[in-house]
């Protein structure tokens, strides 16, 4: 047989493509009010289809006009948007891919869920979807992917967990299709047999009670059965229990810490349960990995989100045999989560980082390294995920679920310290979450449930000096950071924090008076065994010594601190 | 690289009390690397700030932004959507980046956050000393790679001067005299005969005593 690679032209339904490699839908935040392509729009997609991907697969488009998501999103909801997607589509066949769109519809952008949908706005939906493919391959388009994933209506409905309709279109997984099923046969009877139809599934939605490959191999198969050409196989972004930026999400823009292609074994499950093309997608930007994936026929396509924003010419370089030209994404998700403006444009951020070398001469592991580029590089594969890089990077580049995290202040600190009586002098204690100085809540009565409200963090040594402000800020007085004695905790993963603490409680000081508000005290402490016991005698000390002591930086204490 | 150092926090509350909406724009080059200017600096300052006017009664909106690089009008560009809406500026670039701002947007009030401490480079992590002054006519490949205008006191071209004790500067004993880390330097090369060289005064009309200077590549304007 014939070696299949990367660069192997590969037919779906009447469509060749000249390569394996797929452009993933990525919202652009780029179209103008109302939803209509602009010229950045053009370009962003110009760019990467000149560059050599086989089929750039336009973002996530809206085809209602009310059910959108929130952002500056695509629509394909009126026959007004057809111009602008005819050029699109154009200036990516000009330039040598195949085009093609992703086709949506959210409820969750103007908050429901799909028991509170009457059944007329169910039919309005899939009405809505058969016009948008319709339009779609009226502007030229080779390609039209239903958008059946993610926290979208259309997953909202597939999902064992959201769906709770006792109607028809709820009930069994069958149930729980019957919308697509419908769109489907719509744009089928419409469009005839030869019009290319994708749909993009969740394989795994990493929520509690979620699909599984359980049901995403049963949802596969019927799709396959209905006349969709190729499955796209994503995972997760589903926000039902994590929320924005929570484990689900995560998964499906897997962060720094995970391996090449962390769900690519899901794809491989599903490519086994079905006859027609699989796609998969996550991580696949290590040229070698990527190419690796389609010659051990683990799937048929790989498709590329943020490896593209990282380097539009990403396919090019590969092509050319010069990978090492790559400029690789490093999966912060910066691109989209770390925008300067709402209103900005995707793009890549990582080039934010100022090369100060912070992460390379403090990780415990000395894990970022110079490569034979001279570029400096994460070498995370063996990542412990202590997050002292991430403490540390003064460009707030590093950032991933280590806490505490960069909103950790209003996520964690500012919900606790608003359960707090303002009448009074208020206090937050900030304890180690790990080994055996954890503390737990019996600390709070003791009347001091008004008064002190407990946060912990893997090690109070990791709390930045900004974030210590950021809490003055919410009104409390004083902050005590109550750590370990590190000699007795050897064990501890987070450990290398340790010494950080008094550091940072210091230049917090400083500041403090720098600024003339020393009457705000934050002090370290290291807890012996019996305070780790007694934390609410400790807390009580605390709190006496801020009606007495003002001096910042020091804890009331009886004895000296051994760490500073 | 420059080295410079967030201005007195009280300094700068003065600067920004008429105001009660602030921009605190940062630089994601030099100063974030010598961790004075950066984002995270930025909102620290932002923070401290808010603090400070809440202890007063007096609530301020402030956002902390950072760009790549303030010396660059394409880089300030992008803080544009933001201006309009803050009544001043607090640039925590070097000298440089606040100069480039306030030229590029005149309409708009640019203040200083740091003050410049020069081209320095990093002792250790979290130290950072001054070791050039730019004197534009450099002499390095005579002392040995270390500098004597910028480290000797007494910017002495032909030292040492006599009065060091113990490797210290009898100017100030912090230092350490640059004409014994010359000597030293000199004498493990076994170059020490350069010592005896007499050195004459410089040229100073080529450092900035001869006015600002400037760098032209005449194959690179834009055209
Ligand atoms: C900025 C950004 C926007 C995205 N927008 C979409 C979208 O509109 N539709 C979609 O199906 N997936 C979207 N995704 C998910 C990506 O298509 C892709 O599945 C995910 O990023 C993992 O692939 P990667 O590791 O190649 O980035 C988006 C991802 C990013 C980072
Ligand atoms: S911002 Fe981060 S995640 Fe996004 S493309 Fe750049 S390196 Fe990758
Ligand atoms: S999280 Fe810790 S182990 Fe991982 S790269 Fe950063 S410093 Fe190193
Ligand atoms: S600590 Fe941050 S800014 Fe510094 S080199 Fe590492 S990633 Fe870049
Ligand atoms: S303004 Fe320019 S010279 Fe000044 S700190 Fe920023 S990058 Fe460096």
């Amino acid at each position: 047989m014939e070696k299949v690679g990367l660069f192997t032209p590969i037919k779906i339904n009447k469509l060749v493509l000249k390569n394996r490699i797929m452009m993933s839908p990525a919202f652009s935040n780029s179209a103008a009010p109302g939803g209509f392509v602009t010229d950045w729009t053009l370009r962003h997609y110009q760019k990467r289809a000149a560059a050599g991907v086989g089929l750039v697969m336009v973002e996530h488009t809206g085809v209602s006009g009310y059910y959108i998501h929130g952002g500056n999103r695509l629509q394909i909801s009126t026959d007004l948007h057809v111009p602008g997607l005819a050029r699109l589509a154009r200036v990516i066949k000009e330039a040598g891919a195949a085009a093609g769109l992703q086709i949506a519809h959210s409820i969750h952008g103007v908050g429901l869920k799909p028991e509170d949908l009457p059944k007329r706005v169910i039919l309005e939906m899939i009405r809505e979807f058969i016009e948008g493919a319709r339009r779609a391959y009226e502007a030229g388009f080779d390609v039209v992917e239903l958008h059946f994933a993610h926290t979208y209506t259309m997953a909202d409905l597939l999902s064992r967990r959201t769906n709770k309709r006792l109607d028809e279109y709820g009930g069994d997984v069958y149930g729980r299709m019957k919308a697509h099923r419908e769109i489907i046969n719509g744009i089928r009877e419409m469009m005839g047999p030869e019009v290319t139809l994708f749909a993009r599934i969740c394989a795994d939605e990493f929520v509690i009670g979620g699909n599984t490959l359980k049901q995403s191999r049963v949802i596969a198969g019927e799709l396959e059965k209905m006349g969709v050409d190729c499955i796209d196989v994503t995972v997760g972004v589903r926000f039902d229990d994590g929320g924005l930026k929570g484990y689900s999400d995560l998964r499906g823009k897997p962060t720094v810490e995970y391996e090449d292609g962390p769900n690519l074994y899901l794809a491989e499950d599903i490519k086994r349960h079905v006859g027609v093309p699989v796609i998969a997608v996550g991580k696949l930007g290590n040229p070698e990995f990527a190419a690796s994936v389609i010659e051990q026929g683990r799937v048929d396509m790989v498709a590329m989100a943020r490896p593209l924003l990282a380097d539009d010419k990403w396919v090019k370089k590969v092509q050319a045999g010069r990978p090492d030209l790559v400029r690789t994404c490093v999966c912060c998700n910066s691109c989209l989560y770390k925008r300067r403006h709402p209103d900005d444009p995707i793009r890549c951020m990582e080039r934010e980082c100022a090369r100060c070398l912070a992460c390379l001469r403090n990780c415990p592991y000395r894990l970022p390294f110079i490569n034979e580029k001279g570029r400096l590089e994460f070498g995370n594969e063996w990542c412990d995920e202590c997050g002292m890089c991430a403490g540390l990077c003064p460009a707030r580049v590093v950032r991933f679920q280590a806490d505490p995290q960069y909103d950790w202040v209003s996520r964690q600190v500012e919900p606790a310290v608003k359960k707090l009586s303002p009448g009074q002098r208020r206090v937050l204690v900030i304890t180690c979450a790990s080994g055996p100085y954890r503390c737990d809540d019996k600390f709070l009565p003791g009347g001091l449930a008004h008064s002190a409200a407990l946060v912990r963090v893997p090690c109070p040594g990791r709390v930045e000096t900004v974030q210590m402000i950021r809490i003055l800020e919410l009104g409390v007085d004083g902050i005590l950071l109550a750590g370990c004695r590190s000699e007795e905790n050897p064990e501890c993963k987070y450990r290398h924090h340790h010494p950080w603490a008094p550091h940072r409680v210091r230049r917090a000081g400083r500041i403090l008076e720098e600024a003339g508000l020393s009457h705000k005290v934050i002090a370290h402490i290291s807890l012996t065994g019996l305070e780790a016991l007694d934390l609410a005698g400790v807390t009580r000390n605390f709190l006496n010594g801020l009606e007495v002591n003002n001096r910042v930086g020091e804890a009331d204490d009886h004895r000296p601190e051994e760490t500073a | 690289m420059i080295i410079g150092q967030r201005k007195p926090l009280k300094r700068i509350f003065e600067m920004l009390d008429p105001y009660d909406r602030i921009l605190i724009a940062g630089c994601g080059s030099c100063v974030t690397v010598c961790m004075s200017g950066g984002l995270k600096e930025a909102e620290e300052t932002a923070a401290v700030l808010r603090l400070h006017r809440q202890a007063e009664g007096r609530p301020v909106e402030v956002r902390a932004r950072v760009v790549e690089r303030q010396c660059e009008p394409e880089f300030l560009e992008t803080l544009d959507a933001d201006l309009p809406h803050f009544q001043v500026v607090l640039s925590l670039a070097c000298g440089v980046g606040v100069q480039r701002y306030s030229l590029f947007r005149p309409g708009k009030l640019i203040l200083p956050g740091l003050d410049t401490l020069g081209s320095g480079l990093p002792v250790r992590q979290g130290l950072w000393e001054e070791v050039c002054l730019g004197c534009g006519d450099c002499l390095l490949d005579q002392t040995a790679g270390v500098c004597p205008i910028t480290r000797c006191a007494k910017g002495l071209l032909n030292g040492p001067c006599g009065g060091s004790r113990n490797g210290r500067c009898e100017a100030n004993t912090e230092n350490h005299c640059a004409w014994q880390i010359i000597y030293d330097r000199l004498a493990a090369r076994g170059e020490l005969n350069l010592l005896e060289e007499y050195r004459p005064p410089k040229d100073w009309s080529r450092g900035h005593w001869g006015g600002p200077r400037r760098l032209e590549r005449e194959d690179m304007p834009i055209v």
